[in-house]
């Protein structure tokens, strides 16, 4: 009976030892967790920008026209009636920066384009000005009203007939600048953070993430650009966390195509970018201490329907 | 130990006697006995109103929390909800079968209630404080998740199962049971909206700040809960002495399998899980297509309103047509009016007031859709007597629960799967209350989860009830056989309380064997079975000239 003891005993030690090793041997360090992660992502994007790269390009060879908005929502401080969006500041250990739940402002264009190819396109927009968002919102699919109900900035057509431009049109708002940003294959592959592309039903849909981190300088900092990006962040995936007092600020950008695979056409695009800035603010309501929080003080967004001609 | 066997058969038996024999002035006055005083109902229902109130906060607004507070993503959430869940529904016989073996002063329903409700109120406030999940990595917040939520289910269960179970022991008189049941659902629908009201209020209070207000909904509801659960179980009394046989948890399991009636019934009501997703999206609906957190209070009190209409409406409608028939019209009533709502959305009618109003339409049905399955239910306990003796409400109400605890795991695993695939955007958990604008694409998803998504699967649950057979008739014809059989019963129990009665033994509630009361059962009885005799004579004619 006692060897029968000594020998299950035994056997439940080895056993456990066994599973013991096992698992460690089967546990991966965080580092070799983390590359693995990183080269996923990677691969991930790589693949899914191939895709959206060939899909861009068969865009702009062929015609189409598209009717939308383009959103620019931010958090800033009226004076005497006048928006000030540049008033957002991150202050420093004594000196309160941003605060959250100031005025909250849209700005928005609609946008006409006629497009049938490089040399030849046309963009006609109108401006709105000192909108809120709610109402943007809840009439944003009912563009007329908005002529009828909100002060009209300006009104453009900007033409490119031959090559030739005429009319005028910031660089910074024309839609197709925007489209290619947001679309270009060497800022995403570099910057991305996510990608899928999936079937859903009635549609290809595809998302890429990408996100830029600036230092303090305003300066870029990526994977490729700093090594000592601990410095700047640790972690990564859900688990990532950032180091504020060195990260200046943030943007995130979220892609979206919905796309017909048979066709290669894009049939719909949908762009929407984060601004986000680390600040001095208070702790809480009990606790005014000021410490660094990070929160997003504007973001854009757009969403193009595509009908070929 | 014999006596108050017969004691508890008799207190059982009369009543529904009473029902069978109305006419009976005798009967007529022990059937309106009455044994609830104001204190049970109104603690009652304030101890029903609370415990709505915490599971209200859990199933209404813990997924946005977590998935959007707390930045856990949707489908670890919507696992750890579906497997708890079926953990949590497991409970309930378990329990049912703890609270059937009690034997205490205080009786057997309440002991639990003294014991759970405080610790129940205290996990529900842990879970919603934001500030333990900011130190914590994905991994920390998703184990604190799995502990917190197992805690919460095992004491919600344990504060549950007594408190469906108290009516039925509170008194044994029908009538009493049914509006004690009627009353404290009605307040227990106004508890589960309590959170909206607060959440609203608070949101107001800490400009859109949903971490906080989450928290400090929780911290309310978590303390009064408690407080308003205890005062129930100390005012009610359970008055009904408790049954010496219960049957163990495999007769239980059984039980389900072999009456089929009950079978099709918890398979046709597991697939009414769909039908959540509209009160469960709503915050959704809100927060990201119209961008009004706010707006979640007038969408959600239009529609808790309509249900209680439905639920006011549906004994009279009742009495037009049988239980099946109206789970069925009801249950397409509502899927026609929620794709009528998704249609005129995608044509343009994006109004949140004109959905709103629709809305209020639409959860009139599942108003009657809350009920009629408990009415089902009954059916089925009286086909299963019929059939064999038997009769098993604890097995029945218990595992009606496990179909509800099931089905609600089902929704929020289904729900966040949903979410996932329409590509919600999670928020990022290193900024402060991040709530990132969705894509048009995903827009449309939530819009759709929301109407047009339950209105096609909701129709799947009708599937089982086309093989469920207990209509109108069929159950007229099993209630009269009961009816006899239950007098009959009655009639010998009378007789041995009698010969123990004049022995100097006690009566039981005064209701006991008086010599015209035995004649006038026997004639009641002698009534009936000719009654009977007669409707079978007239069948028979009938289906001999149908032959012919």
């Amino acid at each position: 009976m006692k060897a029968k003891k000594k020998f299950l005993l035994i056997t439940s030690i080895l056993l456990l030892a066994v599973i013991t090793c096992c698992l460690f041997a089967g546990c991966k360090s965080a580092e070799e967790k983390e590359k693995e992660y990183y080269e996923k992502v990677e691969t991930a994007v790589k693949k899914t920008v191939g895709t959206l790269d060939s899909l861009t390009d068969v865009l702009f060879t062929k015609g189409w026209t598209a009717s939308f908005m383009y959103a620019y929502t931010y958090y800033g401080i009226e004076e005497d009636g006048a928006i000030k969006p540049n008033t957002v500041t991150r202050g420093d250990e004594n000196t309160k920066g941003w605060l959250k739940g100031s005025s909250e402002f849209v700005h928005f264009m609609y946008f006409e384009v006629d497009y049938t190819n490089e040399s030849n396109y046309k963009i006609k927009t109108t401006t709105f000005k000192d909108t809120d968002r709610k109402t943007y919102y809840n009439n944003k699919d009912k563009v007329k009203n908005f002529e009828k109900k909100f002060k009209i900035l300006d009104k453009l057509t900007y033409e490119v007939k031959d090559g030739v431009a005429s009319g005028s049109l910031a660089e910074g708002v024309n839609p197709l600048s925007i489209i290619k940003i947001y679309t270009d294959k060497e800022i995403i592959t570099q910057n991305g953070i996510s990608a899928s592309d999936n079937f859903r039903i009635y549609t290809h849909f595809m998302r890429i993430e990408s996100r830029q981190v600036y230092d303090k300088d305003g300066t870029v900092v990526t994977k490729e650009q700093n090594d000592e990006k601990k410095d700047y962040w640790s972690g990564y995936g859900e688990d990532i966390s950032y180091n504020w007092k060195n990260v200046y600020g943030m943007t995130n950008n979220r892609l979206t195509v919905l796309y017909s695979k048979g066709k290669s056409r894009i049939n719909q695009l949908e762009i929407y970018n984060e601004r986000v800035l680390s600040y001095y603010t208070e702790k809480d309501k009990v606790d005014t201490s000021l410490v660094l929080k990070a929160d997003v003080v504007a973001y854009d967004e757009m969403v193009v329907k595509f009908e070929y001609k | 130990m014999e006596e108050n066997v017969q004691q508890e058969a008799v207190a059982e038996v009369l009543p529904i006697q009473e029902e069978a024999t109305s006419q009976n002035a005798s009967n007529e006055e022990l059937a309106s006995k009455k044994y609830l005083k104001t204190r049970d109902y109104v603690f009652f229902s304030l101890a029903r109103f609370a415990s709505s109130a915490v599971t209200g906060l859990i199933q209404g607004y813990l997924l946005f929390f977590y998935t959007v507070c707390v930045g856990i993503s949707a489908g670890a959430v919507g696992t750890m909800f579906l497997v708890s869940k079926i953990f949590d529904g497991l409970n309930d016989p378990i329990m049912g079968v703890i609270v059937d073996r009690t034997r205490t002063k205080w009786g057997k329903m309440r002991p639990y209630l003294f014991g759970s409700a405080i610790p129940w109120g205290i996990i529900t406030i842990l879970m919603f404080i934001p500030d333990i999940y900011s130190g914590m990595n994905s991994g920390g917040k998703i184990a604190f998740m799995w502990i917190t939520y197992l805690l919460y289910s095992i004491l919600g269960t344990a504060v549950g199962v007594p408190l469906d179970g108290l009516p039925a022991v509170a008194s044994p008189n029908t009538d009493e049971r049914a509006k004690i049941i009627s009353i404290s659902r009605i307040l227990g629908s106004i508890g589960e909206q309590s959170a909206l009201v607060l959440l609203t209020l608070f949101l107001v209070i800490t400009k859109d700040n949903y971490s906080y207000s989450y928290m400090l909904m929780a911290v309310i509801i978590g303390i009064l809960g408690p407080v308003f659960m205890l005062l129930g179980a100390k005012f009610i009394k359970e008055r009904l002495e408790p049954t010496s046989r219960t049957p163990n948890i495999l007769e239980g399991f059984k039980y389900l399998f072999k009456n089929k009636q009950f079978l099709l019934l918890i398979l046709s009501n597991l697939l009414t899980f769909f039908r959540n997703f509209v009160s469960a999206m709503i915050i959704y609906v809100v927060s990201y297509i119209y961008a009004q957190g706010s707006l979640q209070i007038l969408f959600s009190i239009p529609g808790a309103v309509a249900s209680m209409i439905g639920m006011m409406i549906a004994p009279k409608l009742r009495k037009l047509m049988d239980s099946k028939k109206l789970f069925i019209m009801a249950t397409i009533w509502h899927s026609v009016a929620l794709a009528l709502i998704f249609f005129i959305y995608i044509i343009g009618g994006k109004s949140w007031l004109l959905v709103a109003i629709l809305m209020f339409v639409a959860m009139i049905p599942v108003g009657i859709l809350n009920v009629i399955p408990h009415l089902m239910a009954t059916d089925t306990l009286d086909y299963w007597e019929d059939k064999t003796g038997d009769r098993c409400e604890g097995i029945t109400f218990s595992l009606m629960s496990l179909r509800s605890k099931v089905s609600s795991g089902l929704k929020d695993y289904t729900m966040s799967y949903l979410l996932v695939f329409f590509g919600f955007s999670q928020a990022l958990p290193f900024l402060n209350d991040h709530t990132p604008v969705q894509s048009d694409f995903t827009k449309l998803g939530l819009f759709s989860i929301y109407t047009i998504i339950p209105a096609v699967l909701n129709l799947v649950s009708i599937v089982p009830i086309l093989f469920y057979k207990l209509s109108g008739k069929k159950m007229a014809e099993i209630q009269g056989r009961l009816a006899v059989k239950r007098l009959e019963d009655a009639k010998k129990l009378e007789g041995v309380l009698d010969e123990e009665t004049t022995k100097g033994e006690t009566d039981v509630y005064s209701v006991v064997a008086e010599e015209e009361r035995k004649q006038e059962i026997e004639e009641e009885l002698q009534s009936i079975k000719e009654e009977l005799t007669t409707d079978a004579i007239k069948t028979a004619e009938v289906e001999n000239k149908e032959e012919k």
